[in-house]
């Protein structure tokens, strides 16, 4: 993808962005008549400035690619060969594995799913010893339990049903 | 006043009991500082009731050791693992962590304590030295004088932005419109909540700044944890480099006023000291060194770290001299004062005054002695970078949760962070000025409440920002910054154009 | 092999927790507490409610056994830890330590009302006063005065919006027939300097906060929002002596989910009332002004005075918002 295609998506992005919530301004209603700047107005202003940026963001790309056109010096992209997993590049899969254990933090809690996401975190980023990700995940687990929950008396996450009822063993 | 400070430091180091609380001040705000999650206002609320059997002066010693010290060990983790460990330390990961990337984890951490000492020392003794004096100019800033200082920090943006001027201003603009979600602090409206009770108090900035910065960092170097591990070698930690200390001195006198000033401002705090003293660090540069910022420049290092613990100790001036907190942690201190059987206020100083420069004292040598066991505790931290990211990374990820959940015990945060840290990966791909969104939501609250409070405070008369003479100041000042570049700009063409016709 | 560890991990872990899980039940009211209690604060850490949370905890502690985590989460002047509370099991170890409660419901923020929370006990009725720079006004008739002259525009500062200072100077506003501006400040700390600055004409504030700055004499009450003159302050007039009705104040308390059991309340209710009476927590509200009207209320009495603050609220949340 080169520079000017990669400018009209960040700018339509914006754009978007700021139509919708645009639309959704007016169902701001101010609970309190007797103030003179009312809570909507900041927010109008941001995003009518926001489209107009956005608006001049894709104007200025598109006489810049005109420009860039006739020149065709589109510099070579750094594709260096990637690992992939089921076809999806490392960091996909690193996403979903976090975004994964961030969900599951609220239904297992903190213990399991730490434990859980260490494991096969360490694994994908490539530590070869099965021994050394279970000890891994596991040490970090308590350590962290014993300092935030223990120590300095924070609850993390403690899940639901069953897991909850366990977590609250330690913590 | 001299013989006061005397007996306040032989107070401080030959009671056995007071050098016990100094030293373990000093350890629980270096080790709870430096780990994202535990910040120095959580460190202090817990340290409240184990003081309570205390005699006064340890327990203060205690207290405001350990506030002290927090406002730079939150910087240990920004700079090596771009997670901030305190509020504070935010801005720090701009220069921070590029500079330990570049091999050079050692010098970035040098550069944050001898800086942190600095702005600690001279701000220690501004509060000693000068506070009724700094209590008044407070008192004279209002709604008007706030919405003008925040005006200046956001005209710094054309700065920041490099040469994308549309997209850093899309930032800031992201940035404010972030920080209008919830709920309204002057009217009590709930703004694009969407029925979410969770953003009932906004958008903490700790989400956003995780997400934006860590996690982004962690999804671009899962890639990187594949290939060969370089082994950064191992640069000699100094804390004091005779170049470097050239450069950026004068960064740090700008740095330690900014950061006093601020810093007395009830309510504003050392987050936005450091990211106004950023600003202006970028704006005072030669235009050819604007690139080099949030690249590991020396200076971003300085500015932030400075300017943060000058803060810090600025915030203890209202709470002292007035009895005033300017900030959470000053409000837990002005709970564990009462606690004692002692106000705050100008009377503490005539009826209390031992325990006052007792006080001043601890935090002296606090701040000094950060210089001292500095060096060992930087010797095992920068080794933390030769860890194998395949370890490194996932901590990273576990401290990104824990650091976001701690803010307000909150899961939605967590998932707060969680998207930023996608948009952030994306942005930075797209190299984006990420830190024009900081910008914007710091100073979002400042720039439209404070409008709002103060055309209120006015009866609806705008005329009230340029009535007031500091706010006039200010606002002639960003207006003159704002369009300098601009002129200047114009004045350069022409003259390049005269010179070729 | 990997995934075969990992399978093994996780049915050990599974079996770990299926155990967990069944030697929990049986009759959990009688031996109450066995374990920690969580008590959820709608504030940050510092601020009036938290301290009157931990005061109370750190005593309760000790008369129950248990350990007990102040949990502050902050957001919507509490609703934010009302909805987590209502979303804990109803097993009597999750509480909310909280002073807007009648009002966010009230003001529709806080969609658990009586209905799905308990008031376990009352702690303290907070005491309101109307502070001003001494050399401004010298007396509340001075302050009307001022007011109905320049309808509009006397400046009184609280903090936040929507929250008991915008009520109380709302219902000063009407019952003194004046017109007040309210400014809705950041915290305590930008309205106390506003005051002091010059900038706030008055502040609605609680004894305790403004003690510090009354002592130096840079701010000096006005009226006190009571019904009987205060033994401190014998010279300071009553809003009651001023014909006006109007004697609110922040009730700290606590609360627990409507559906726990009764007996859990009352082990609740009595191990409070001896946190209330014991020389701890009296010494504690001496310190910091809160004993200048008597706090206590058990569940009963507390419960009925919430659905009178509601009701009174309610009224004055629509009459605010212009509705």
């Amino acid at each position: 993808m080169n520079q000017a295609k990669k400018d009209y998506i960040f700018y339509s992005i914006v754009m978007i962005f700021a139509i919708f919530f645009l639309a959704s301004t007016p169902q701001i209603q101010s609970t309190n008549q007797s103030f003179i700047i009312g809570p909507a107005t900041w927010p109008y202003i941001l995003l009518i400035l926001m489209i107009f940026l956005g608006l001049y963001g894709i104007v200025s790309t598109l006489i810049k690619a005109k420009v860039m056109k006739s020149e065709e010096l589109i510099a070579k992209e750094e594709a260096a060969p990637v690992k992939k997993i089921f076809h999806l590049s490392i960091p996909v899969v690193s996403l979903l594995v976090v975004i994964i254990y961030v969900l599951l933090l609220n239904v297992i809690g903190f213990i399991f799913s730490t434990v859980l996401f260490l494991y096969g975190i360490t694994l994908l980023l490539g530590t070869k010893k099965q021994l050394t990700a279970i000890l891994f995940s596991i040490i970090t687990m308590v350590v962290f339990v014993i300092l935030f929950s223990v120590l300095l008396q924070i609850p993390l996450p403690r899940g639901i049903g069953v897991f909850r009822e366990l977590s609250l063993f330690f913590y | 006043m001299l013989d006061y400070l005397i007996s306040g430091l032989l107070n401080v180091v030959t009671d056995p009991i007071n050098l016990i609380m100094l030293i373990a001040a000093i350890f629980i705000g270096y080790l709870g500082g430096a780990i994202p999650g535990v910040s120095g206002t959580m460190l202090v609320v817990i340290m409240v009731p184990v003081t309570y059997s205390f005699e006064p002066d340890s327990a203060f010693i205690l207290l405001t050791g350990i506030y002290a010290i927090t406002a730079f060990s939150g910087a240990i983790s920004a700079i090596l693992l771009r997670t901030p460990g305190t509020p504070e330390a935010v801005v720090t990961t701009f220069d921070g962590y590029p500079m330990a990337q570049k091999g050079q984890p050692g010098r970035a951490l040098g550069i944050a304590i001898f800086c942190s000492v600095v702005g600690g020392v001279i701000g220690t003794l501004c509060l000693m030295l000068i506070s009724p004096a700094l209590a008044n100019v407070a008192l004279s800033f209002s709604a008007p004088e706030y919405f003008a200082l925040a005006v200046m920090g956001l005209t710094v943006v054309a700065s920041l932005s490099g040469k994308a001027l549309a997209k850093g201003l899309i930032g800031v603009l992201i940035g404010l419109m972030i920080s209008t979600i919830g709920m309204d602090p002057l009217t009590g409206t709930l703004r694009y909540t969407f029925g979410s009770s969770a953003l009932l108090s906004g958008i903490d900035l700790i989400p956003v700044i995780i997400g934006l910065f860590a996690l982004s960092e962690f999804l671009k170097k899962t890639t990187e944890s594949h290939a060969v591990q370089e082994v950064i070698s191992n640069v000699k930690t100094k804390l004091f480099e005779i170049e470097i200390f050239k450069k950026i001195k004068g960064t740090m006198a700008r740095s330690t006023i900014i950061g006093i000033f601020v810093g007395i401002l009830p309510g504003i705090g050392a987050t936005t000291a450091s990211m106004l003293s950023y600003s202006e660090t970028v704006r005072w540069s030669k235009e050819k060194e604007k690139d080099s910022y949030g690249k590991g420049n020396p200076k971003g290092i300085a500015a932030s770290e400075t300017a943060n613990n000058a803060a810090a100790m600025g915030t203890l001036v209202p709470l002292l001299s007035l009895g005033i907190p300017g900030g959470a942690t000053a409000a837990v201190l002005l709970g564990a004062f009462v606690l004692h059987g002692m106000q705050p206020g100008p009377t503490l100083f005539s009826t209390e005054p031992e325990l006052m420069y007792t006080i001043f004292a601890a935090l002296l040598i606090a701040n000094l002695v950060m210089l001292i066991v500095s060096k060992p505790f930087i010797k095992i931290f920068q080794k933390i970078v030769n860890v194998p990211y395949s370890i490194l990374g996932p901590l990273i990820v576990v401290f990104c949760v824990i650091g976001t959940y701690t803010v307000r015990n909150s899961y939605v945060d967590i998932l707060i962070m969680v998207v930023f840290g996608i948009i952030g990966f994306i942005l930075e791909k797209y190299r984006f000025p990420l830190a024009t969104i900081i910008l914007g939501v710091v100073l979002g609250p400042l720039t439209e409440s404070q409008f709002r409070r103060a055309v209120e405070m006015s009866s609806g008369d705008f005329s009230i920002f340029f009535t007031r003479p500091i706010s006039l100041t200010l606002l002639i000042i960003s207006a003159l910054m704002l369009f300098f570049p601009l002129i200047s700009g114009l004045f350069k063409k022409r003259k390049n154009q005269e010179q070729e016709g | 092999m990997k995934f075969k560890i990992g399978l093994v991990l996780l049915s050990v872990m599974m079996l770990l927790a299926g155990c967990g899980g069944n030697s929990e039940e049986g009759n959990a009211a009688n031996n109450y507490p066995e374990r920690n209690i969580e008590v959820l604060v709608g504030h940050g850490a510092g601020g009036g409610t938290d301290l009157f949370a931990r005061a109370v905890t750190s005593e309760l502690e000790d008369i129950l056994g248990v350990n007990i985590n102040v949990v502050n989460q902050e957001g919507g002047a509490g609703v934010v830890a009302a909805q987590n509370a209502y979303n804990a099991p109803s097993d009597g170890y999750t509480l909310v330590g909280d002073a807007a409660f009648p009002l966010t419901v009230a003001a529709g923020t806080n969609q658990h009302g009586l209905d799905d929370f308990t008031p376990i006990a009352r702690f303290q009725s907070d005491t309101y006063a109307l502070w001003v720079d001494p050399d401004k006004y010298s007396s509340i008739e001075d302050f009307i005065q001022a007011a109905e002259d320049n309808p509009g525009e006397i400046t009184v500062g609280g903090t936040g919006s929507m929250g008991m200072d915008e009520f109380t100077v709302f219902l000063l506003g009407q019952e003194a027939e004046v017109d007040l501006s309210f400014i809705a400040m950041e915290g305590a700390g930008d309205m106390h300097a506003g005051v002091i600055g010059g900038h706030l004409d008055a502040m609605v504030e609680e004894f305790g906060p403004a003690k510090a700055l009354y002592d130096d004499g840079s701010v000096e009450p006005l009226v006190v929002f009571s019904e009987e003159r205060l033994d401190e302050f014998p010279d300071l007039p009553t809003t009651v002596e001023n014909g006006w009705d109007l004697t609110d104040g922040n009730e700290r308390g606590f609360y627990i989910k409507s559906d726990a059991d009764p007996e859990i309340i009352s082990v609740l209710e009595e191990a409070m009332k001896e946190v209330y009476d014991s020389e701890e927590y009296k010494a504690y509200e001496e310190e910091n002004y809160l004993h200048l009207r008597e706090g206590w209320m058990d569940s009963e009495e507390f419960t009925q005075r919430t659905e009178e603050l509601i009701e009174r609220y309610t009224e004055v949340a629509d009459e605010l918002q212009g509705n």
